[in-house]
């Protein structure tokens, strides 16, 4: 077997050779060179192939791969006891894990682990008591977790390769290591006594030994016990005075167990002497001659214990294992800045029974006590209730309120138990409210009070001792009354019931309730406000209008500045309301409550107005003192008052019809924001005048000459009065033009304070004013500054007037224009600012629940304010003044408003579309947010190009989200035209992809993709700071240059 | 008209008064839900009542959504809807048990319940089929108090849990914690900074806790002793019914079952005001939108169980303009 062992080294030599010869392909050193530390030289040496082919397959591969070889291998163990040779297959094994984790070094590893696992199987097995490969199993085991020594000594007292030489050799090395020259010397002379195989090995080894121990000087002649050379102290050992050289040993084992007998054989009385003098000190204990631990040779008979088991390396360990100890009220630490209130300690539950239980197992199961099992069985999840403290106590009956399993019970839990009515579903047939309600208002109301004057009688919370009774009696006196009324009462069959079976009736409710569907209908009757319902009620205001006409339409107004034709009728509030009540509940005997004698017990919704329009509060900030906002009531259609419109999935949202019913619906309703001024039952119709002012400043610039024009009156609204200057803009929805407020106006003087943007649209619409406020209401962050802000909107029948900010620079598109006339491009790290710019406010708005619907280069306005301090270096967060620079938003006409739809509505586009509306749009597919991300794209792709995008699908695509039919309907775009070479192609790429592919971006395709554009954004991000002052090109150069040319 | 700084409304309901809501638009509309199965609605201002609605059994929460909706729900395990302005009525769904919370997102259009079922209900009115979502809280969590603020819902659960959920993703709860209280939790109210919230037990204490996870911001969480009273040298403790924010200054207002309402600098730690007793246990409390009214239900609570006590009522205060005020130049919490 020895021959075995050097034959196939060999042969693994001449294999290697072999394959030297004949391989085509020599690994490479430089494969593994990288790791070259990590491989554990092995004597044999390793093959090249299979370190090279370990260090440069993928991890994740060459794991399953490794797997697989485990597996195989461990299928193979479970054999074990059919195998004639078992270690066979533990020697495979141990050989291919030593190849293929070359970095096995320390006790944890896998060979290690497998080592001790080889080695403990066999320990007594007679077969392999001298295999050479079981000893080198051994060897190289005792080799990783360092304890050479202990195994030999167990080796030995196993009976584990004591014929073998190489037991002897390696036993002698290691001797030699540690210097114990004479250990050595007669190990190597008991193996060659015993001749152990191969012996010539063997004694050449000796001979090869004694000529270094003579070079070393060192004598095996003598008999003499010489473990010290040199005199020097015995471990820990003290000397009896400060010249001696000898020194005594201090021997714990002594003073413990002074009678034992081993160490009584050791000679020299002068040891024990010493211990009565010593007794103060911690006795070391020493081993002179190694009889007490070390058996090495000595017999390997029954003197000394049986070793049988060398147990496992973690075993041996255990100093570092913790034993799971019984949890004794052990204090945690508690961090002391949480201020807690003082309350009485707590005490830790303490599982008695576990402690006797513990042991008794240990003793045997017939020791456990019937006591200690039920102990057990009690032992339910700890509930925590805690005590009030000393001095303190209840002023309610606290236990009142826990149940059996101290679970807690609200007072209002409590009381409903108490008028048992905590079971009883008292919707007992839903099938009543089938009937239409309209008819039995009048029925009900009668009903309430009757019902509200029984209960005043019999107090049911008072008698709670017999309530079933009470209800009975109850119940029944108001069945006489009303016959013609069902729903309010439980039928006397089912009354009998409560006092039984309280459980039967929940659970045997009529079929019509069971199904959903069928409770769908029924709700669904009553959450639609039906035109019919209403009618009777319009009707009868209707009557009463008129008279009041005077009353219902009022406006407050402050001062006379106001052109639109007024009626100043002051208000004296309670008086006329009081009127109105008067005269309206003369005519609603029928429907007023009979007991009730306050006048406005009946509720009408003239009422609600009248008392909604004195309360001053005017939205948005405004205080009682501010100036009041001129309120005009109209009356509201009631046809659509107060609910949100009923819309089928998809939708178009920028229906205008819909569009209004929203602004009808939302509360604080937008007429009550700051700044809004409604004058919707008036006519304006100053377009045509403001366009001739326009157009007269036009020809004069045009003309040069700086005399005024001629008709330079202002537009007055309300209040504010505005001079008109040039047209900005135009289109489908009306026109923009730059006035100047003549609040902030100071004569000749510079026009860019006062300078306002006054956007006049037909049909008037509040719809942006609306969604520009939401969007300053809903976001806090400093994005804020990059949308447009809108002082105020007058609002008139024909037309509406915005007055917003105005921006001095131009848009992104003048910009680009610029460029282009120039015969340039925009540079790619103002674009790449730009785009952040544009990224960060999309993302606030988006998460505001807002889609801006239009998103171009000219809907972007540049932001590019003045600062002193403005720091050369990119700062995403702002700081340094950065957040001065950057772009404005604006033109919000088709955006939408996403938090007034239901999650999952989408939209439909029931315009015409072209190349500026995203691909879904095109299809005629729903979309949502992609709107906007497309918008996006379309930007920074002109910025980029100097031209208007236009994109195309990839071509053969997998599509890993969908299969069969649907592969076909989401496919991958991009931009036609490439980006140039020197640009940042990737990142680009990257940008585009998502914001074209918005639905490819996730897995389950869901939007929006804020997070992922965030994080293209951050890496974008990460470019400007990096490479905004780089290569001569500076970012803040860039857009100085862009500033400084408006 | 009388400007007494406190009245009582005329025509109270004739049973216990679970809850009081003033209308987040209107000022002087206030909503009472009671135990005699009503919701009424009241102008404070003029002192009457403008409307009531019937419910099956006792109501024990109501909410408005605007002006002119309102929504309760109660011991008849439904949740129903009522038009103001039409007196239409309906049932917007239903829960397994008794309801016991109702409140209203502005933000996601959106009736938030909570019931005894342990679990929190999402309607949306808009739709045909209102249920929105129905989410388990866990096992054994009835809910005893809810509170919302913007997207943030801090539901209080028997068992002295807290969960606070975002509305938009109620699937998750963003935080799931223990009381710092060691009793049962009666009210749990949003500050409406957003910044956290307050809760209150039955042993006569407020905790004051943050949303923000951070230690930083943990570390100022706090709670009190309040509404106690000294009897025969023992310190007798009483359940604390009812908190109210006042949106203006961001104080609030406790109400417990010693019939005592104070208000709270939660910022400063320091009490601001007492009001003087109240003929019984203070059932609940609303400061008006504009912070000029306190409601205040002085109505006994069954913490002793039965017994006989005075007519339960709802008072009116007149809030001076700096009755609520954090008494520091530093603003308030």
């Amino acid at each position: 077997m020895e021959r075995k062992q050097f034959i196939s080294n060999a042969q693994h030599v001449t294999m290697n050779n072999k394959e030297f010869q004949h391989q085509k392909n020599i690994p490479e050193f430089s494969s593994f060179e990288h790791q070259k530390e990590n491989i554990l030289p092995v004597k044999q040496g390793r093959s090249a192939a299979a370190l090279s082919q370990i260090f440069s397959s993928e991890p994740s591969a060459l794991y399953t791969e490794l797997q697989a070889g485990h597996d195989k291998f461990n299928a193979e163990l479970e054999n074990l006891d059919e195998l004639d040779d078992p270690f066979d297959v533990y020697d495979r094994y141990i050989k291919w894990t030593m190849e293929n984790y070359p970095q096995a070094s320390g006790p944890h590893s896998k060979v290690c682990q497998l080592l001790e696992r080889a080695s403990n199987s066999f320990i007594n097995d007679a077969r392999y008591k001298n295999d050479p490969r079981y000893l080198r199993c051994w060897l190289q085991y005792s080799k990783h977790i360092r304890r050479l020594k202990e195994h030999f000594a167990f080796l030995k007292s196993n009976g584990i390769g004591l014929d073998l030489a190489t037991y002897y050799e390696e036993y002698a090395e290691l001797m030699e290591e540690m210097k114990c020259f004479k250990e050595a010397n007669e190990i190597f002379e008991t193996g060659i006594s015993r001749r152990a195989q191969p012996l010539g090995r063997l004694n050449k080894r000796y001979k090869q030994f004694l000529t270094r121990m003579a070079s070393n000087g060192v004598n095996f002649n003598t008999s003499v016990t010489q473990l010290n050379l040199n005199p020097r102290r015995t471990i820990l050992g003290s000397k009896s005075s400060a010249s001696s050289t000898q020194s005594q040993p201090m021997n714990v084992f002594h003073q413990r167990n002074p009678t034992s007998q081993v160490v009584s054989d050791v000679g020299g009385t002068s040891v024990i002497s010493n211990i009565n003098n010593n007794r103060g000190k911690l006795d070391i204990f020493y081993d002179p001659n190694g009889e007490v631990g070390n058996a090495a040779l000595t017999s390997t008979d029954s003197s000394t214990s049986t070793w049988n088991n060398y147990g496992t390396y973690l075993t041996r360990k255990k100093e570092d294992i913790r034993e799971a100890e019984q949890w004794r009220g052990v204090t945690l630490p508690q961090n002391k800045k949480v201020d807690t209130p003082m309350v009485a300690k707590l005490e830790v539950y303490h599982d008695k029974s576990v402690e006797h239980g513990s042991t008794s197992v240990r003793q045997g199961k017939e020791q456990v006590n019937q006591k200690e099992t039920t102990f057990q069985e009690k032992i339910q999840k700890q509930v925590k209730r805690y005590e009030l403290g000393q001095k303190e106590r209840w002023n309610i009956k606290i236990n009142d309120f826990y149940d059996e399993n101290d679970g807690e019970i609200s007072f209002e839990e409590k009381r409903a138990k108490a008028l048992e009515l905590l079971e009883v579903k008292l919707i007992e047939d839903k099938f009543d409210y089938l009937k239409p309600q309209e008819k039995n208002i009048n029925d009900k109301k009668k009903m309430s009070c009757n019902i509200e004057n029984t209960l005043e009688t019999k107090h049911l919370v008072t008698e709670a001792k017999s309530p079933v009774n009470e209800k009975i009696t109850i119940i029944q006196p108001r069945k006489k009354e009303c016959n013609d009324i069902d729903e309010y009462i439980i039928p006397a069959h089912k009354i009998n019931r409560l006092s039984s079976d309280m459980n039967e009736i929940v659970k045997k409710p009529s079929p019509t309730i069971c199904t959903k569907a069928a409770l769908s209908d029924i709700i669904g009757m009553f959450t639609f406000t039906q035109p019919s319902k209403d009618i009777p009620n319009h009707d009868i205001d209707e009557e009463n209008v008129s008279p009041n006409s005077n009353v219902v339409h009022k406006q407050i107004t402050k001062s006379n500045n106001i052109q639109i034709p007024s009626k100043i009728s002051q208000i004296d509030g309670r008086e006329e309301v009081e009127n109105n009540c008067e005269n309206k509940s003369k005519n609603f005997d029928t429907i007023t409550a009979t007991t009730n004698t306050t006048p406005s017990h009946e509720f009408e919704k003239h009422v609600l107005t009248e008392v909604k329009s004195f309360t001053n509060s005017s939205g948005f900030g405004d205080t009682r003192a501010d100036s009041l906002s001129p309120i005009e009531i109209t009356e509201e259609d009631p046809l659509e008052s107060q609910t949100f419109p009923k819309l089928s999935n998809p939708c178009n949202p920028l229906d205008r019809k819909v569009i209004e019913q929203f602004l009808a619906v939302i509360q604080p309703p937008v007429n009550r924001y700051k700044g809004f001024y409604d004058a919707r039952s008036h006519t304006f119709n100053h377009g045509l005048k403001i366009e001739e002012i326009a157009r007269s400043w036009k020809v004069q610039s045009r003309r040069g000459t700086n005399a005024l024009v001629n008709d330079d009156k202002p537009v007055i609204f309300f209040n504010d009065s505005f001079l008109i200057r040039q047209k900005v803009d135009e289109g489908g929805y009306g026109k923009i033009y730059r006035v100047l407020d003549m609040k902030d106006f100071v004569g000749d003087q510079d026009e860019k304070k006062s300078s306002r943007a006054l956007k006049i649209e037909t049909p008037s619409s509040a719809w942006e004013f609306y969604i520009i406020r939401q969007l300053q209401e809903r976001i806090i962050s400093p994005t804020i500054d990059s949308i447009i802000s809108v002082h105020s909107l007058y609002r008139y029948k024909d037309e509406s007037y915005m007055v917003m900010e105005f921006c001095h620079q131009g848009t992104i598109l003048d910009a680009i224009n610029k460029a282009k006339k120039d015969n340039s491009q925009m540079d790619e790290l103002l674009v790449f600012f730009f785009t952040v710019e544009l990224l960060k406010t999309m993302e606030s708005i988006h998460q505001a629940g807002i889609i801006h619907g239009d998103i171009k280069a000219d809907n972007c306005i540049l932001r590019l304010e003045p600062i002193e301090e403005w720091e050369s270096i990119y700062d995403p967060s702002g700081t340094n003044g950065w957040s001065k620079k950057g772009i404005k938003l604006i033109d919000f006409g088709r955006s939408i408003d996403v938090t007034l739809f239901s999650d999952d509505m989408k939209f439909i586009a029931e315009w015409v579309t072209d190349d500026h509306d995203c691909v879904e749009m095109r299809e005629g597919r729903p979309w949502k947010w992609q709107a906007d991300y497309y918008g996006l794209a379309g930007v920074v792709h002109c910025m980029l190009h100097n031209q208007y995008m236009q994109i195309t699908p990839i071509i053969a695509e997998s599509n890993n989200l969908m299969s069969g039919p649907a592969t076909m309907a989401v496919k991958r775009y991009k931009p036609i035209l490439s980006f140039k070479r020197y640009w940042q192609g990737e990142l680009w790429q990257k940008l585009f992809d998502l914001l074209l592919n918005p639905l490819l971006a996730k897995k389950d395709g869901l939007m929006p993709i804020t997070q992922e554009l965030k994080n293209i954004r951050e890496e974008f991000e990460q470019y400007l700071i990096q490479n905004c002052e780089k290569n001569g090109k500076s970012l803040k150069g860039l857009l100085k240059k862009l500033e400084m040319s408006w | 008209m009388q400007q007494q700084q406190q009245f009582e409304l005329v025509d109270p309901p004739s049973d216990a008064i679970s809850s009081v809501v003033f209308c987040p638009t209107t000022s002087n509309h206030l909503l009472v839900s009671s135990w005699d199965k009503t919701v009424k609605l009241y102008d404070v201002e003029e002192n009457s009542l403008k409307a009531s609605f019937q419910h099956k059994a006792s109501v024990l929460d109501c909410c408005f959504s605007d002006g002119a909706h309102v929504f309760s729900g109660g011991l008849d395990h439904c949740i129903k809807s009522f038009d103001i302005n039409t007196t239409n009525e309906s049932i917007v769904g239903l829960h397994d048990k008794a309801v016991k919370c109702v409140e209203y997102s502005l933000e996601k259009h959106m009736i938030v319940s909570g019931s005894w079922d342990c679990t929190i209900r999402l309607w949306d009115v808009r739709k045909k089929d209102a249920l929105s979502g129905q989410y388990e809280i866990g096992e054994g969590a009835k809910v005893f108090a809810l509170s919302l603020v913007y997207y943030k819902l801090v539901v209080a659960t028997a068992g002295r849990q807290f969960f606070i959920y975002d509305i938009r993703n109620m699937s998750e709860t963003i935080q799931k914690r223990e009381s710092s209280l060691k009793f049962m939790t009666r009210c749990v109210k949003c500050m409406p900074n957003r910044q956290g919230y307050a809760s209150s037990s039955i042993e006569g204490r407020v905790a004051v806790e943050f949303f923000d996870p951070s230690p930083e911001i943990q570390a100022r969480k706090y709670a009190f002793k309040c509404h106690r009273k000294v009897i025969d040298g023992v310190d007798t403790v009483y359940p604390v019914n009812a908190l109210a924010f006042n949106p203006t200054h961001g104080t609030f207002a406790s109400g417990g079952a010693d019939g005592v309402v104070n208000i709270w600098d939660g910022f400063n730690k320091k009490r601001l005001k007492q009001y003087p007793q109240y003929p019984t246990s203070i059932a609940s409390l609303d400061f008006s939108k504009d912070g000029q009214y306190l409601a205040i239900a002085s109505s006994y609570t069954f913490e002793e169980g039965e017994k006989d006590h005075p007519p339960d009522s709802v008072f009116i205060r007149h809030i001076g303009e700096n009755e609520c005020k954090p008494r520091v130049v530093a603003s308030s919490a």
